[in-house]
């Protein structure tokens, strides 16, 4: 191995990242490079003296912060309608509880009837592939004000985009009769 | 056992609710996170914030993740945007609230570089702090965190080679540095 590829290698080296064979090559040609040694012995010094601890209970606050985070989302994230992914296996105590009154039900069913279901599926598709990657959460406004709201149809949208699984599957099978 | 699964497998089930793969996913990489948010930051309270706003991100944005990508890249990309945004607001909140004829308090030394390094490695923690932002970085994640040339590329902001000379000119600059105070 050239002297390059020795050093690329080195901080796998140093911090025992390598399989024994490639250990091995590296410490024959340390053996004979006294250049490579001193770079090693200096990566080594680096390495011994550690990296920056992690704050103590830094750990334990972002489990918290991110199983929050993981809850309020599954109650608003829009559901996959890909077979393998449509299953939901989610714990329920994740899901937000949200009750759906039974008339919302039913207008997003008429809903459903006017526009079609591949409407729905367009649209939800649109609405994942929009969903920021580092911006605020989404509103999460509750149905009935969402529908309260005089653009009739169009208002109606994020209502179904906010339906949990079992509140589609309820309406779907309506909607199949 | 859920332990061996990879971040790509426990991400799928993250996306599906289970919080026993999102914390399998924090243990492994909570550290590199931070590291890395400290690596750019420079405040160990701050880098803390940004750590955990990540993850919180992260959960958010798990549809987002298509599996094209490794999960440990994307996760430190955001990771490494929101240190860049943490410090611009920091940066910004200084500026407003510091009087013109005050002299800046960054140009003082931190305090871990005000100590005394006893060891060969103490004193190399310090030189390395002296780098430019991307040669320190570049030598931070390939030794401590084991990433390679292409990945450390993709969070500075440059091609695999670049990332590779970045690194390679950061530990000639050590290498020199620390034979000027032997002699
Ligand atoms: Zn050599």
């Amino acid at each position: 191995m050239s002297c390059d590829t020795i050093l690329d290698r080195l901080p796998d080296w140093v911090a025992n990242r390598l399989d024994p064979v490639e250990t091995a090559s590296i410490e024959r040609h340390l053996e004979g490079c006294p250049d490579c040694r001193a770079e090693a012995e200096l990566l080594r010094a680096l390495r011994d003296a550690g990296p920056a601890q992690v704050p103590v209970g830094l750990e334990e606050r972002i489990h918290a912060a991110a199983r929050a985070e993981l809850a309020e989302s599954a109650g608003t994230r829009p559901i996959p309608l890909t077979v393998e992914s449509g299953g939901a296996t989610g714990t329920p105590g994740a899901r937000r509880p949200r009750s759906v009154p039974s008339w919302a039900l039913g207008a997003a069913a008429v809903f459903v009837l006017a526009l079609g279901t591949p409407l729905l599926v367009d649209r939800m598709e649109e609405s994942d592939a929009s969903l920021p990657v580092s911006g605020e959460p989404a509103i999460d406004e509750p149905i009935a004000t969402v529908w309260a709201s005089a653009d009739g149809l169009i208002a109606g949208a994020p209502a179904i985009e906010s339906l949990t699984d079992e509140e589609l599957a309820l309406l779907l099978e309506e909607f199949e009769g | 056992m859920i332990r061996d699964e990879s971040d790509e497998r426990l991400v799928a089930s993250a996306r599906e609710g289970d919080e026993r793969a999102l914390d399998l996913l924090i243990r492994r990489h909570h550290a590199t996170a931070f590291r890395l948010a400290l690596g750019i930051v420079r405040d160990e309270d701050l880098a803390a914030d940004v750590a955990q706003d990540a993850f919180v991100k992260m959960v958010r944005a798990l549809d987002r993740f298509r599996g094209d990508a490794r999960f440990r890249t994307w996760l430190l990309t955001i990771v490494s945007n929101e240190a860049k945004g943490a410090l611009r607001k920091k940066n910004r909140r200084r500026e407003s609230s510091f009087d013109e004829s005050v002299p800046v308090a960054d140009s003082a030394p931190a305090l871990d570089d005000q100590v005394v390094a006893r060891t060969e490695g103490e004193r190399l923690r310090r030189e390395l702090r002296r780098l430019p932002q991307k040669q320190r970085l570049a030598v931070e994640l390939r030794l401590d965190e084991g990433l390679g040339f292409r990945e450390i590329g993709e969070l500075i902001g440059s091609s695999e080679g670049a990332a590779r000379v970045n690194y390679h000119h950061g530990v000639k600059k050590l290498r020199m540095w620390m034979s000027e105070v032997e002699r």
